[in-house]
């Protein structure tokens, strides 16, 4: 007897039989379940890191300590960055997995997964996502603008930067506003507001104002500009409901 | 099941055939006996017993997955991954790696790399059979693997591809560092002796 006859024998003696097709449907669903996943998580990385990158302080390196290449250390997306190159392994190891996936080159795959996140991600930047997930990571994970957005601990009041969410609008133009730590100031001052930057000082607007320091709760402003450069998202989120 | 049911039939017919009778699985079996007890032996140096024993495992799995089983790959390809992946997998379990090819194997390998290897200087033959061995059993296993598939079992860059489930331009990169690195070693060769 030989061995495919043994085989055989076996086969039939142990009742074995080829998996169900389904079976396999299934697994490879999903792999590509989790690539989709996958692309989609990655892009509303990309989404953040986006908004972070385009409403950033590039109007006032020249203030800041180390001039532009400080404000991009200081403030480079990093934790969106890895969190993007995470997903576009993710993307590349999940596809590598599908049928046809050993035929393309990994560095193809994962420069496809960044693509791919690109695309999507700048989609959902425009329809305000990347903002949404900032400003809901920023209002309730403190160690968020530490790590995720470290733009917001730049300014700092004691360096004559002031940045937060109008509460209240008097008659004057003055105005309480809140910070990003929660604490609320008086802004005094006549202020003025560049040309470059269309802002109208209501409540719920987000502002960056360059000034002094007066004491511990009040600041007088001297220019106030919107937080967000992309005007589109003047406005607190959504989900940063700090007026009530 | 005798042999001339099974003729004039394609391995993808006979893979279809056998989702309906098992009989036929025994067509495909005796197709690939041959060549798969070769492939095993020289990418493992495992002994008859030991080949066979592998060999049974990997039809037992290739039964049992034929729904898996995509019809745009040549069924070779597809037999001949599971065979590679089931000799890993059992050197793996017993603690060690495939070791070098047979010395049948090592021959075969240096006659057919002599055109691509491109040495202008005179190798001497009896030299060489009697280091040849020892060049090889130097080599890394990805690269010996590569040699036996594309010298010994005469498969093209797109058959190796789909067997070590690596894209072509690597395949292709594999085979010419494999090349080059056997070179570099005959070189050295020459130089100490």
């Amino acid at each position: 007897m030989t061995l495919s006859e043994d085989v055989l024998k076996e086969i039939k003696k142990d009742h074995i039989t080829p998996k169900p097709r389904w079976q396999f449907l299934v697994k490879d669903c999903c792999v590509w379940v989790l690539g989709v996943v996958s692309v989609f998580v990655g892009s509303l990385a990309f989404a953040v890191m986006l908004s972070m990158l385009i409403n950033n302080d590039w109007d006032l390196y020249s203030l800041l300590n180390g001039g532009a290449i400080g404000l991009i250390i200081a403030t480079l997306p990093y934790f969106w960055i890895i969190l993007i190159l995470l997903f576009a392994l993710l993307i590349q190891h999940n596809l590598k997995h599908t049928k046809k996936g050993y035929k393309y080159s990994p560095v193809l795959l994962i420069a496809g997964g960044i693509l791919i996140s690109g695309i999507v991600g700048t989609f959902l930047y425009n329809i305000g996502a990347g903002v949404a997930i900032d400003d809901v990571l920023l209002q309730n994970v403190p160690v968020y603008s530490q790590i995720g957005n470290r733009r917001a601990s730049i300014w700092n009041p004691e360096k004559g930067r002031l940045s937060g969410v109008i509460v209240s609008v008097d008659q004057e133009g003055l105005f309480l506003l809140e910070d990003f730590s929660r604490q609320e100031w008086q802004v005094l001052g006549e202020y003025t507001i560049p040309d470059s930057f269309p802002l109208i000082i209501q409540r719920g607007n987000k502002v960056r104002m360059l000034g002094d320091r007066l004491n511990e709760f009040t600041f007088e402003a001297y220019h106030v500009m919107p937080w967000m450069i992309d005007t589109r998202f003047q406005k607190a989120g959504m989900h940063m409901q700090i007026i009530r | 099941m005798n042999k001339k049911a099974c003729e004039g039939k394609t391995d993808e017919e006979l893979v279809k055939l056998t989702l309906q009778d098992n009989q036929y699985f025994l067509c495909l079996m005796r197709n690939y006996e041959e060549k798969l007890m070769r492939y095993i032996k020289r990418i493992s140096n495992a002994s008859t017993e030991e080949a066979e024993d592998v060999l049974q495992e990997v039809y037992i799995k290739v039964y049992q997955n034929l729904n898996d089983f995509d019809t745009s790959l040549k069924f070779s390809s597809w037999i001949y991954r599971i065979t590679r992946n089931e000799v890993i997998s059992t050197f793996r379990k017993k603690s060690s790696r495939p070791q070098s090819f047979g010395g049948e194997a090592a021959e075969i390998i240096l006659e057919k790399m002599a055109s691509d290897l491109d040495t202008k200087k005179a190798v001497d033959t009896e030299y060489l059979q009697k280091n040849i061995y020892t060049i090889l059993e130097k080599m890394d296993i990805k690269y010996k693997e590569v040699l036996v598939l594309r010298y010994l079992e005469e498969k093209d860059y797109n058959e190796i591809s789909d067997i070590l489930k690596k894209p072509v331009g690597t395949v292709s990169t594999l085979l010419n560092r494999a090349k080059k690195n056997f070179k570099k070693e005959l070189d050295k060769h020459e130089i100490t002796f």
